[in-house]
């Protein structure tokens, strides 16, 4: 079983006037994620990124359509169970780290799925370990710097072991040595992952393959070397090359 | 450092010092609250003219401040909302209380002792729910109602609400920077933005709040938080609640 499998997805955020139609965010998306792949989803703002993910995870309810996680179909009586399939790193670090330390934060997830103790403390260190954390276990979260929170709020999804990573513009305001630290990372973790990154050099670093997202449909799907370096298809897509292809 | 900044940063100063290292801090979360709570029971149980008892009560938070080594004047600025109100609410005693319990001139009357007995009240319990608050994480705290069988229901709310706040305070800093960068010169808010301001604020705190309900969620919450590392129950507890406890009698009753 795929750990992520979309069939004819579509999604509308409903009306916010009385007669309007709702708006269309995501039309007939189909696509497949196999075990350990990488793949990048890319679009302009407002093609619907960051509205697929939160459909993946069960944080909005699909119009038509099917996600299948590790098998597993997302429906409201299967949330419980696919959550703990996947792991969702939000844009915002901040989101995500809501306890007082590194430590509370990172074991919240096992201790919720009914750990015990010396089970959230290997998983702890193991997150952190695989994030280059170790350390910092005890410090409180608003004293880290924002590339320590990213990687501390990937940290948090890595302590129960997911066979799915989605991760939401990871690479946002993070200084040059940071986000090549957290590509370092991504690259270093075995589960599948499905990066929605407006950051193309980003994606060309961190996933072998890629999505574009354009107007809610899939414009295209392929290699990320082939995607990344047709100027017409990205330009027709709201995006730009990325800056190591036009540079040379 | 304006004051919702320093409020945001007094949050985090008063959950980083519950965090150190000291006795009081190592004490069983349970232990604290059982002491806070059978001080403040004895401590608002004396009479309004037993000024004499009441000042024989400061000896628990004054010693605490001392034995624990916590500075008493962050007390002064973090808890000023609530000592101001406190210090005027027996204000108007000695005005409607003229009844005289001392001879001599002036005569002390009995407002002026019951004004100054619920002044004392006020000021020392306030002192023992701040040095429960500085020496207690709420995580703590939440696990110790727990135990004592409060609701989750309750306990997740009291939670929430410690964590929303210090989302709330970081929302409206944002806010409150973004508008006086722009209204330079302008000492405070303009009443005509209040309005537009209280709604971005509502919208993104609650926006905000969202986003971190549902990252809980993710992460397996289903209403209870769970326990983390506890504290063990020692001797040094068993001796801290004995002493509260008897010497609070004794003052009391003897």
């Amino acid at each position: 079983m795929k750990p992520l499998e979309i069939d004819n997805l579509h999604f509308a955020y409903p009306a916010t006037r009385r007669g309007e139609a709702p708006h269309a965010v995501l039309t007939g998306i189909s696509f497949s994620i196999g075990e350990s792949e990488s793949v990048g989803l890319v679009g302009a703002n407002g093609a619907g990124k960051s509205t697929l993910l939160k459909l993946i995870c069960g944080l909005l309810e699909p119009v038509k359509g099917s996600i299948h996680v590790s098998g597993t179909e997302v429906r409201k009586d299967t949330l419980a169970q696919i959550r703990r399939e996947l792991g969702y790193v939000f844009q915002d670090a901040d989101n995500q780290l809501f306890t007082s330390t590194v430590r509370d934060d990172v074991a919240f997830a096992p201790r919720n799925y009914g750990y015990s103790r010396e089970e959230t403390e290997e998983a702890v260190d193991r997150a952190l370990r695989a994030v280059r954390l170790e350390g910092l276990e005890d410090r409180p979260i608003y004293r880290l710097s924002g590339g320590e929170k990213k990687l501390a709020s990937i940290a948090t999804v890595l302590s129960v072991q997911n066979r799915l990573l989605l991760l939401d513009e990871p690479s946002i305001a993070l200084d040059p040595r940071n986000r090549r630290n957290l590509i370092d990372v991504i690259n270093s973790l075995s589960c599948a992952k499905l990066i929605a990154s407006h950051d193309l050099d980003f994606i060309y670093d961190t996933c072998p393959k890629t999505i574009l997202l354009s107007e809610g449909r899939i414009a295209c799907m392929g290699e990320t070397r082939d995607i990344l370096r047709d100027r017409s298809l990205l330009e027709a897509g709201g995006l730009e090359l990325p800056l190591s292809f036009s540079r040379a | 450092m304006d004051r919702i900044d320093r409020a945001v940063s007094d949050f985090h100063s008063m959950e980083e010092e519950a965090r150190g290292k000291g006795w009081l801090q190592d004490l069983n979360p349970l232990t604290k609250l059982f002491c806070t709570v059978f001080y403040l029971v004895i401590l608002l149980s004396f009479h309004k003219y037993d000024l004499s008892g009441v000042l024989l009560m400061g000896a628990y938070p004054v010693l605490l401040f001392t034995l624990g080594r916590i500075p008493v004047r962050p007390m002064w600025r973090r808890m000023a909302l609530i000592l101001i109100p406190i210090c005027l609410v027996g204000i108007a005693n000695p005005f409607f209380d003229r009844t005289p319990v001392s001879a001599g001139t002036p005569a002390i009357t009995g407002g002026m002792v019951s004004m100054v007995t619920l002044l004392l009240k006020g000021l020392f319990a306030v002192s023992a729910a701040y040095l429960l608050m500085v020496t207690t994480t709420m995580e703590d705290l939440c696990r110790a109602l727990r135990k004592l069988h409060v609701p989750a229901v309750l306990v997740t709310v009291i939670m929430l609400v410690h964590r929303y706040l210090i989302v709330f305070l970081q929302a409206a800093d944002k806010l409150t920077d973004a508008y006086r960068l722009r209204a330079p010169g302008r000492k405070g808010i303009h009443f005509r933005q209040w309005g537009s301001l209280a709604g971005m604020l509502l919208l993104r705190s609650v926006d905000r709040a969202d986003a971190v309900y549902q990252s809980m969620t993710l992460r397996g919450f289903h209403g209870e938080f769970p326990s983390g590392r506890e504290k063990p129950f020692t001797r040094t507890d068993l001796a801290f609640i004995s002493i509260t406890v008897i010497a609070s009698i004794i003052i009391r009753y003897l």
